[in-house]
Order: structure tokens, then C-alpha cells, then sequence
């Protein structure tokens, strides 16, 4: 518990404090320094511009945690809502709903992230889209599943005996008894937005060139992987970490 | 039999809403691949109207829907924009190579994740418990291109054993099913570890243990038979990102594959290969999870679909 949350410290302390801790310019490039091995001046190396990569590291981790968290958000609200609704509505609502989340998980989840990054062209906020509509069918999925798991519970058909609303039953006793699993299941959702966006800046399709991001660090780093493994190692266990050290904590708050 | 009917119903329509979703939202997006190809040559714009309308792209969108569902049914799923060759045709080119990564991946996935899961469940603590946790951890928290290329340069680079690109012979597949597997077994792992760890808190297994069975017995018998259960579904939802998994793997193994066709196919606008690969992706989709409930439905007499 205090492992993860000491590494997950540490990664925001650097990411937060970027301007501060390098005196450099994570977009400037230089012709004279391409490739150099970490060395004194540039502590982690240079990459294929000569753009110093323990810069691009810290500045990387701004754009590639609020694209994680954006898309979080964009996943887990409509698909909490949906998942709700569908655990707790009438029988064809639920119907309905599961009928679409699961049409939506049978298109792949490439077509529609292209569809997304097509239409409203690169950008942290457009990549968070693209990741995070795929992940809204599974969320609700996860709730609705959550949400049967204590719907025939003894207490809450003590609510209904009592004629407490619908309303009032799935706010005041649903919602913080499926918590947990949500919580756990956000820590899923979180890795999945990381590794997602990294796999699209893979293909060529992450956020706008030349901006620092981990995952377009690690391609970059990959395309160079042979005469310069430093450039992909640092933003690579920067993703882990990252990665690790959510889930970890998210299974915890998951158990208690 | 009647709700075997059903079943098979709501998977029709799920395969029809989702392919109709996927049509709808690529007539969302501006042009299409003959306007790009047509206006990076300089061609002139009556021309291309022509084209246009020779491939049926300047009808009413209602009437492209309602041809493109009757092909369906008839099997034909029309003609690439591009190369104008049957969509078909390009698909049953690619498709056994990504059909083999796929199903090799996931074999590997099943038997890796769960027995990663179930040593991780029985809490046996030492460098093996380690070790699982270590491996499962980065299953589910390493971008795989990232793996892929640790495992090319070891693998290919230091040791030479085996080929880092192509899909020519056995010894091509080693490496992207290791690969593909290995991500795809950490969701598996998991969740098998949360379910027979909970089964193995539960009464029967008391009860089992009290009567003198053999540890061995008890969870091979009990705690696996009632702990799996939840994991069919899972691995039949891994199944359905295995696509999305073999864009990835095949471009970083330079293999040929849907996975590639597909990256290609969306990103030069050729709606009508990319409509016929979505629906091979939801027909695979929804055939593997009835395919789950009916597993589910044979291992826990329980359940009623």
C-alpha cells in the first residue's frame, strides 16, 4: 500500500514540477546533439532531434496523465449512468442497454478510435476521446454486474418494503455498496487509457508531433531502439510505474 | 430450445446494430478514400465525381445502408475502393494468418493467465508467489509494442533464435503469439485470482477439507470448477480485443494480417473493406461469448439461459 502510493508521489512531484526541476526546453531541437548517451549535461541522453530526454520525460508525464484522466472521466460517467440504469431500471431498459453495450464491444475498438482522431484531427482532448468512448460499454458492463451482485441483498428489499423511493435506494444504498468494485474498476480503466494512447502514438496517431508524451516518447524510442535504447527506457518504466502503481492501489480500495 | 432461439436472436441483432453503428460512423467522417486518392493526383473533379458514383459513394446514405445490408445477406460485401479487387477475397487472404496469432495468443493467454491466477489465489507465499505477481503486474501494465521490442532485440538481435519480421513459417509465429499471449493473459490472471481466492474462503471448501480430502483434490475438484466460472466470460471478451491486440503485434512484426488490412483500410477511408472487416469482428464477437454462456451453462448446471 504506502509502495505504490510513494511511486505514484514521486511521478507527480517530477511531472507537477517540470518547469522547475529542468532548466531546458522539452521542444527544442538540436542538430549538433542527436543521440547522445546519457552523459552529465543530459542526464538521461538526447533523441533523434537532440531534444533532452529526461525534459521530455517530466513534461511527457503532463500530457499523457490528464489524457488518462480525461479519458477516464469520459468512460466511467456515461457508462456508470448506463450501467445504473440498467441494474436498477425496468426489464427492457435493461434490455436496451445491454443490447448496445454489447454492440459496442463488437466493433473493434481501432475504427472508432480512428473515427474519433479523424474527426477532431490530434490533440491530448481528442486522443482522450478516441480512448475513452471504447471503454464506456465495458464500464457499464462492470456496473450493471456490480449493481445485480447487491440489488436482491436482504437490506436493500428492506428499503423497498419500507417505501423508500427508487431514487433514494440507488443513491443511499446502492451506490456506496458497488464503490469499491467502481474504485478497482477506475484503476483498470485508468492503465488501459495509458496503454491505449501509447499503443495509438505507436501507430501514428497520438497527440500532435513533437509535443512530449510518454507513449509517442516510447515509438520514438522504439524506431531508435537499436543505436539509442535510452530514449524508450525512461518514458517505458514511467508508464509501468504509473500503471502498477494505480491498479495496485485501486485493488486495495477494492478489497476494503 | 426456445431460449436457445432467443439467444441466437439477440445475437443477430447485436451483430446488426453494432455493424450498423460502424457504418453510420464512418459516413460521419469527410471524403472518402477514391476523393484523397483522386485529389493527391491532380485529377480533375468531374472525374472524380464519376468514380464516385461508379462505386454507388454519391447515392443517398439510406440507399448505401440498405445495399450494404442486402450484401451482407447475399455474402458479398462489395469491392475495395483502392484496389478495387472483392472485399472478400482480401479478407480470406489475411485472415489465416491473423486467425493462427489469435488463436495461438489465446491458448497461451488461457493456460498462462490461469495458472498465474490460481498459484497467485493459493497465497503460497515465497519466490514463485513473487515471481506471478511480478508477471502478472506487467501483463497488465506494459504497452506491448513495449515488450515486443525488449523481446525482438533479445530474442532476435542477441540470441538469433528465431526471425524478427514476417509469417512464413513456425518458427515467425514464436515471438507475436509470446508476445500477444503473455498481454492477454494478465486480465485473465486476475480475475481468476479474485474469484477462486474468494472460493476458497467459501463453505463447500470447508466442508470438503473437514471430510479429509486431499488439498489437491479440493481445489482441482471444487475451488477450480466453481473459480472458473467467472473467467469464461473473460476470456471470451479477450478474445473480441485480440483484434485490436494484432494491429499492434502485426505491425511490429511486420506480419501480414486483418490487423494490418484494417489500420490501412480506416486510414485511407475504404469504407467498404473496413465495413467488411467490422462485421467478421462482430460475427467473431458475439459467436464467442454464446459460445462463453453455453460453456458457462455446462459448467455450472445452475444457470439458466
Amino acid at each position: 500500500m504506502r509502495v505504490p502510493l510513494l511511486i505514484l508521489g514521486v511521478i507527480l512531484f517530477f511531472v507537477i514540477l517540470a518547469p522547475v526541476l529542468t532548466p531546458l526546453d522539452p521542444m527544442k531541437t538540436n542538430p549538433t546533439l542527436q543521440f547522445q548517451p546519457p552523459s552529465g549535461d543530459n542526464i538521461l541522453g538526447t533523441d533523434s532531434l537532440g531534444r533532452d530526454v529526461w525534459t521530455r520525460v517530466l513534461y511527457g508525464g503532463q500530457s499523457t496523465l490528464l489524457m488518462a484522466i480525461f479519458a477516464l472521466l469520459i468512460a466511467i460517467i456515461p457508462g456508470v449512468t448506463l450501467g445504473l440504469l440498467a441494474g436498477t431500471g425496468q426489464r427492457w431498459l435493461d434490455r436496451m442497454i445491454g443490447a448496445l453495450t454489447s454492440a459496442l464491444l463488437a466493433v473493434p475498438s481501432l475504427v472508432v478510435a480512428l473515427v474519433v482522431l479523424t474527426l477532431l484531427g490530434r490533440g491530448i482532448l481528442s486522443l482522450s476521446i478516441a480512448v475513452g468512448l471504447s471503454q464506456i460499454a465495458p464500464c457499464a458492463a462492470v456496473t450493471r454486474a456490480a449493481v445485480q451482485g447487491v440489488r436482491s441483498l436482504t437490506y436493500i428489499e428492506a428499503g423497498y418494503g419500507l417505501g423508500a423511493t427508487r431514487r433514494r435506494i440507488l443513491l443511499r444504498h446502492i451506490l456506496p455498496n458497488i464503490q469499491p468494485t467502481l474504485m478497482a474498476y477506475a484503476g483498470v480503466v485508468f492503465g488501459y487509457s495509458v496503454l491505449n494512447g501509447a499503443a495509438l502514438s505507436f501507430l501514428g496517431l497520438g497527440g500532435e508531433l513533437g509535443t512530449p508524451d510518454w507513449g509517442i516518447m516510447l515509438a520514438e524510442g522504439r524506431a531508435a531502439f537499436r543505436i539509442a535504447p535510452w530514449i524508450g527506457i525512461a518514458p517505458g518504466l514511467a508508464i509501468t510505474a504509473t500503471i502498477w502503481s494505480v491498479n495496485t492501489l485501486a485493488d486495495h480500495i477494492g478489497k476494503r | 430450445m426456445i431460449a436457445l432461439i432467443q439467444r441466437i436472436g439477440f445475437m443477430l441483432g447485436i451483430i446488426w446494430l453494432a455493424v450498423t453503428l460502424a457504418f453510420f460512423a464512418l459516413r460521419v467522417l469527410p471524403g472518402d478514400a477514391i476523393q484523397s486518392q483522386l485529389v493527391q493526383g491532380g485529377v480533375d473533379a468531374t472525374v472524380i465525381e464519376e468514380r464516385r458514383a461508379e462505386q454507388g459513394l454519391t447515392d443517398p446514405v439510406g440507399i448505401q445502408y440498405l445495399r450494404f445490408l442486402t450484401g451482407i445477406l447475399r455474402g458479398d460485401f462489395g469491392y475495395s475502393l483502392l484496389s478495387r479487387e472483392a472485399v472478400s477475397e482480401m479478407i480470406a487472404r489475411s485472415l489465416l494468418p491473423t486467425a493462427t496469432l489469435a488463436l495461438g495468443a489465446l491458448i497461451l493467454a488461457t493456460v498462462l493467465g490461469i495458472a498465474l491466477g490460481v498459484i497467485g489465489a493459493l497465497r503460497m507465499g515465497g519466490g514463485l508467489s513473487i515471481v506471478t505477481r511480478l508477471l502478472i503486474s506487467l501483463s497488465v501494465s506494459t504497452p506491448i509494442y513495449y515488450t515486443g521490442t525488449l523481446a525482438i532485440y533479445i530474442f532476435s538481435v542477441l540470441l538469433g533464435w528465431f526471425p524478427s519480421a514476417g509469417a512464413s513459417s513456425f518458427n515467425h509465429f514464436i515471438l507475436p503469439v509470446s508476445v500477444l499471449g503473455f498481454h492477454t493473459a494478465g486480465s485473465i490472471a486476475r480475475v481468476t485470482q479474485a474469484n477462486v481466492s474468494e472460493v476458497l474462503d467459501a463453505e463447500f471448501i470447508r466442508v470438503a477439507r473437514a471430510k479429509g480430502l486431499r488439498e489437491r483434490d479440493v481445489i482441482l475438484r471444487h475451488a477450480l470448477r466453481a473459480g472458473l466460472l467467472p473467467v469464461v466470460q473473460v476470456i471470451a471478451l479477450q478474445a473480441g480485443f485480440l483484434l485490436s491486440g494484432a494491429v499492434i503485434t502485426e505491425s511490429l512484426f511486420v506480419r501480414p494480417g486483418l490487423g494490418r488490412l484494417l489500420l490501412d483500410a480506416t486510414l485511407q477511408q475504404d469504407y467498404p473493406l473496413v465495413q467488411g472487416i467490422v462485421v467478421l469482428a462482430a460475427i467473431t464477437y458475439a459467436v464467442l461469448n454464446m459460445l462463453a454462456d453455453i460453456v458457462r451453462l455446462l459448467l455450472d448446471p445452475r444457470i439458466r439461459i
